[in-house]
């Protein structure tokens, strides 16, 4: 065998690179070797000082070589290194001390990886240091130091803690449900806080979270794993994928949503001992499939079998049946909505995952509620903002333009100093920009680019105007007026509840600013109640439904006795729809019956406004708003049980709606706004009167949304909102039909035909788990009038067997589907549940019975 | 996926090997090789945002063939079948993809891992350090060993001594040697 040509310098490699290097060069020129030898030494021991920085290997190959780079150092810069405390994709870790003041610290010392090198890095790495070392919390290790070693790999100083893992801390101590529930109230309050300081952990997992001998939560690594993530290429070795969110493991950008989701995989895990997915960690690609597209079990389900639980030391300390028990419902509710798919859809924050979960433990009603099919399709329709709402929103944009003009001539009377040539063109810019020139593109498909650009525009002029705007009455009336339209329009772009939030809030920040230099007037208080209406609207959409209802409240509140003038046009028209969406805010606690009188007081505003004379383009707003009411006043009628008469009282509100709605089509016939609006009248009232047994009644109205849809299709196919209503029209009229013993030949004639509008839908009309519940509604639907038809007597024998064979494939396929997504059934209808519990059986018997002939 | 007769398959491999036999050593190689390739085609389908590193791929191997249910002695010549067949994988990958940006080669599967983003630059690199490790092999086997159980197999120091039973200090001197060689070598 070859000696090798690295035998030779082993040894004198080895005792020279441990030397400091300004001795090294003596000693190299001291050692017995030939010139030849003498530069290679050189060279490797310059090559080793500088693969710390720049590991060719490690670059290519993913791994930062820091953990294996050799023996521990023995100090790192004041610290005495002591041991290894682990390593792992994000270096190394190691324990270390000091003594200062005869007092011994004890700290937990991060060896970076070595990709950090380059200048750009450092201060990269030095930013995020000082934000990081802001983080001070009492559950949030401390960073308290941090720099380069002589090889100038970075590293983190942090608190040692001195504690073990918060799922095996819970596992050991035997804990019980509630103290899972308020150690995890302290990670919450952790992540909060860190959030609130623009912190995201981004790979929060039991490893990183804590506890001290003292029972104290400790969070540890926050903001690491942005620390170490190259920026523009996100490796696996940056998190965990068990822990990971959908838009971590597909590389979608990162938000505090993502550290939400690893609360609630966290939450999963300590109350149900398993992880919320099949695959394990050794299955990756599996695991990310699964992170990404399949919804996870319902965590009182995962307890079904003692088999699946992964050993009791990891359950809260309760029989299983007690657990389950405990789990189903509210807290099945909270951690699903924490590990929701779409970031948008999950808590807002951490503090607000909170409390639900305080609100659990107090017995309160959470705000985690999981929507059934019936509450997604049918309240969508009856709720959403786009459809019924459009009357309303129309109003409030055309009082707005009313309101800038009569702003307009005021500013000019009152303000000549500060109202110049430069101001004039900001000003009409920022108009133009938010209101205008956005409601001409927001419904063109495929402009969400442009949109944006306007979108930013308008704010950057609107914070260049608030920040001129000084102490400029007008000015500040009109810059808020602009903030409180922009609201609107990130509604319609679905830009996030805080954002929205944040304009309304700058809107009532400058009224408040208006108000202290002028009594305020009717007009002043109109802007007052449109911002409250959109900072509530945001609040609702983020379900912080108390905050909603409190603004809703001053957004409807008398005026105080200082705004004497009396009632303009223009704050009537605030009124009316401050009640209007106040009425129509989902989530908030109102009594149907109190939802009726906000919206009769509503229309009484109506009324006092088209007794006024308008000019005719906004009489068509108020006619249209009130329309509008109307039909949400029939669709509210029907859920005040405690009214005996409501389904007639809501029958007839519904065709006063539908009449008021074909009287303005007749108005304005190509008007799809209109359309969409009437479409959902004649759908309500068909349902109204299916509800009271009104069968011929309702097929009428039925027929009527049918034809209105036709017209709408043609005039605008693509039409997203209408695609939704249009396919609940269908499937509520099949349901129907099913108990108005319809004819099974037609119904299953015109199932076939709503399977091919399901499957025509593009997936962003209905989402995935929406997607499996319209199926197995579909499919039961289906399988019912099969059975139906099958024992119609034009139908052969062969074809009956094979019609009943196909109706228990059905009903086996509805039942799984259903299984999938319990949470959206519809309790409303339990006699379609039944229907489909009973199916296979009954689908047996007639197959049975078929056969014995 | 694995199954039952697989497993004793590698199982049956690796006791044979450990008795001397090279052929039975052969064969792992290719199922393991095999095994790499689809894991890292698999990942690259799955998420193609982020990328596996050499060491997953490798530990995935592993974990995906035998299950982690696995005799210590076995799991030691597994882990130096597997940085072996990774770094094969890495290697076949970054020459083919050069091979085609030059003009020659049919249509293949794309296999971008390892790499956050495979350039031709990146390609050409570990085609040298794959060239010069072999050239270490073949007069310093070792240290050309401990290399590639830490960079392709993702053993840490305790494994890899344990894996060519050598001490930890060994391991620790050995790979910075041959890594500040590697380094020189690829300058020169």
């Amino acid at each position: 065998m070859t000696r090798s040509p690295l035998e030779r310098y082993a040894e004198d490699f080895e005792r020279l690179r441990q030397l400091p290097p300004a001795q090294r060069a003596a000693a190299l020129a001291a050692l017995p070797l030939d010139e030849a030898a003498r530069n290679t030494l050189q060279r490797l021991l310059a090559a080793d000082a500088a693969a710390e920085l720049d590991d060719p290997l490690a670059r290519l190959l993913g791994r930062g070589a820091a953990s294996l780079a050799g023996a521990l150092p023995r100090r790192i810069g004041p610290w005495r290194v002591t041991g290894e405390l682990g390593s792992g994709g994000m270096g190394t870790v190691l324990l270390a001390e000091r003594t200062e003041g005869g007092f011994e610290q004890r700290v937990a010392i991060k060896l970076l990886g070595s990709h950090l090198a380059g200048a750009e890095a450092v201060r990269r790495f030095e930013r995020e240091r000082r934000i990081l070392a802001s983080l001070d919390h009492p559950h949030i290790a401390r960073l308290l130091d941090g720099g380069q070693t002589e090889g100038g790999v970075p590293y983190l100083v942090m608190e040692y803690i001195d504690g073990v893992a918060i799922d095996r801390h819970c596992s050991e101590r035997g804990l019980g449900l509630r103290e899972r529930l308020g150690l995890f109230l302290d990670v919450c309050a952790a992540v909060q806080f860190a959030h609130q300081h623009l912190v995201v952990h981004r790979d929060l997992k039991p490893a990183n979270i804590l506890v001290d001998g003292h029972g104290s939560v400790k969070l540890l690594d926050f903001g690491i794993a942005r620390l170490t993530d190259e920026a523009d290429a996100p490796t696996l070795n940056a998190f965990t994928p068990e822990f990971a969110s959908p838009e971590q493991v597909s590389g979608a950008p990162i938000t505090t949503a993502s550290d939400i989701y690893s609360l609630g995989v966290l939450l999963y895990r300590m109350l149900s001992g398993r992880s919320p997915y099949q695959a394990d960690k050794a299955q990756l690609a599996e695991l990310v499939r699964e992170i990404v597209t399949t919804p996870p079990l319902r965590p009182s389900q995962s307890l079904t079998s003692r088999a699946a639980v992964s050993g009791a030391g990891d359950l809260p300390a309760l029989d299983l049946r007690r657990l389950r028990r405990e789990l189903r419902g509210d807290l099945d509710n909270i951690v699903l909505m924490a590990l929701r798919k779409e970031p948008a859809r999950r808590y807002a924050s951490a503090a607000q995952l909170a409390d639900d979960i305080r609100r659990y433990l107090d017995d309160r009603p959470v705000h985690a509620r999981v929507p059934s099919v019936g509450y997604r399709l049918r309240k969508f329709v009856a709720r959403n903002r786009l459809g019924v709402a459009l009357g309303s929103l129309a109003l409030l944009a055309l009082l707005a333009t009313a309101t800038v003009a009569l702003q307009q001539a005021r500013s000019a009377r009152l303000q000549a100093a500060r109202a110049e040539q430069h101001f004039a063109s900001v000003r009409t810019l920022a108009n133009r920009f938010v209101g205008e020139v956005f409601d001409h593109i927001v419904d063109v498909p495929g402009t969400s680019a442009a949109q944006q650009l306007l979108l930013d525009t308008g704010l950057e002029y609107l914070d260049r105007l608030a920040a001129d705007a000084g102490g400029n009455h007008a000015l500040l009336l009109e810059v808020a007026q602009g903030y409180t339209t922009l609201a609107g329009i990130q509604e319609r772009m679905y830009a996030t509840p805080a954002q929205r939030a944040a304009s309304a809030q700058h809107a009532l920040a400058l009224l408040d600013r208006a108000d202290r230099l002028a009594p305020v007037d009717q007009d002043g208080w109109a802007l007052r109640r449109d911002a409250l209406v959109a900072l509530a609207l945001s609040e609702t959409d983020a379900q912080q439904f108390d905050a909603a209802a409190s603004h809703f409240k001053d957004a409807i509140a008398a005026p105080p006795a200082s705004v004497a003038s009396p009632a303009t046009v223009v704050a009537r028209g605030a009124l009316a729809n401050a009640l209007v969406e106040y009425a129509k805010a989902s989530g908030i606690d109102l009594a149907p019956a109190a939802r009726m009188a906000l919206l009769e007081r509503a229309r009484g505003e109506f009324a006092a406004l088209k007794a006024a004379a308008l000019e005719p383009r906004r009489r068509d707003a108020v006619d249209v708003a009130d329309a509008s009411a109307l039909l949400f006043m029939a669709r509210t009628q029907v859920d005040d049980l405690a009214d005996p008469q409501h389904r007639a009282k809501a029958l007839a509100l519904a065709q006063q709606a539908l009449q008021a709605h074909e009287a303005l089509l007749a108005r304005m016939p190509a008007d799809t706004r209109i359309l969409v609006n009437v479409v959902l009248a004649a759908t309500s009232a068909a349902a109204i009167a299916s509800g009271a047994q009104q069968y011929p009644l309702a097929r009428e109205f039925y027929a009527a949304a049918r034809r209105h849809d036709a017209q709408l299709q043609r005039l605008d196919p693509d039409q997203p909102t209408a695609a939704l209503n249009r396919l609940a029209l269908h499937l509520e009229q099949l349901e129907m039909e099913l108990r108005a013993n319809g004819s099974p030949r037609a119904q299953l004639v015109e199932i076939a035909a709503v399977g091919r509008l399901v499957a025509a839908l593009p997936p962003t009309v209905l989402e995935q788990r929406q997607g499996i519940a319209v199926r197995a509604w579909l499919d039961t639907l289906k399988a019912e009038f099969s059975l139906r038809r099958s024992q119609e007597h034009d139908v052969p024998r062969e074809q009956r067997l094979a019609l009943r064979r196909e109706a228990l494939g059905l009903f086996e396929q509805a039942q799984r589907g259903v299984a999938q997504v319990a949470e959206m059934v519809d309790p409303s209808t339990p006699d379609m549940l039944e229907l489909l519990r009973s199916g296979p059986d009954r689908a047996r018997a007639s197959i049975a019975a078929l056969e014995r002939r | 996926m694995r199954d039952a007769a697989g497993d004793h398959d590698i199982t049956r491999l690796l006791a044979a090997w450990r008795e001397g036999d090279e052929q039975a050593r052969e064969a792992l190689m290719q199922r393991v090789y095999v095994n790499v390739r689809a894991i890292a085609a698999q990942s690259l389908r799955a998420m193609p945002a982020a990328t596996l590193s050499a060491t997953d791929l490798a530990h995935e191997a592993l974990l995906r063939l035998l299950g982690s249910e696995l005799d210590w002695n076995d799991r030691q010549h597994f882990y130096r079948v597997a940085a072996q067949a990774t770094r094969q994988v890495l290697v076949d990958a970054a020459r083919r993809r050069l091979s085609d940006k030059r003009g020659g080669g049919a249509p293949h599967v794309e296999l971008d891992v390892a790499q956050a983003l495979p350039t031709p630059e990146r390609d050409e690199q570990l085609l040298r350090i794959d060239e010069a490790l072999r050239a270490l092999a073949s007069d310093d086997a070792r240290r050309a060993q401990v290399i590639e159980l830490v960079y392709f197999g993702g053993l840490s120091r305790s494994e890899v001594a344990a894996t060519l039973a050598v001490s930890e200090g060994t391991v620790d001197r050995d790979l910075r040697l041959a890594r500040a060689w590697l380094k020189t070598a690829l300058r020169a």
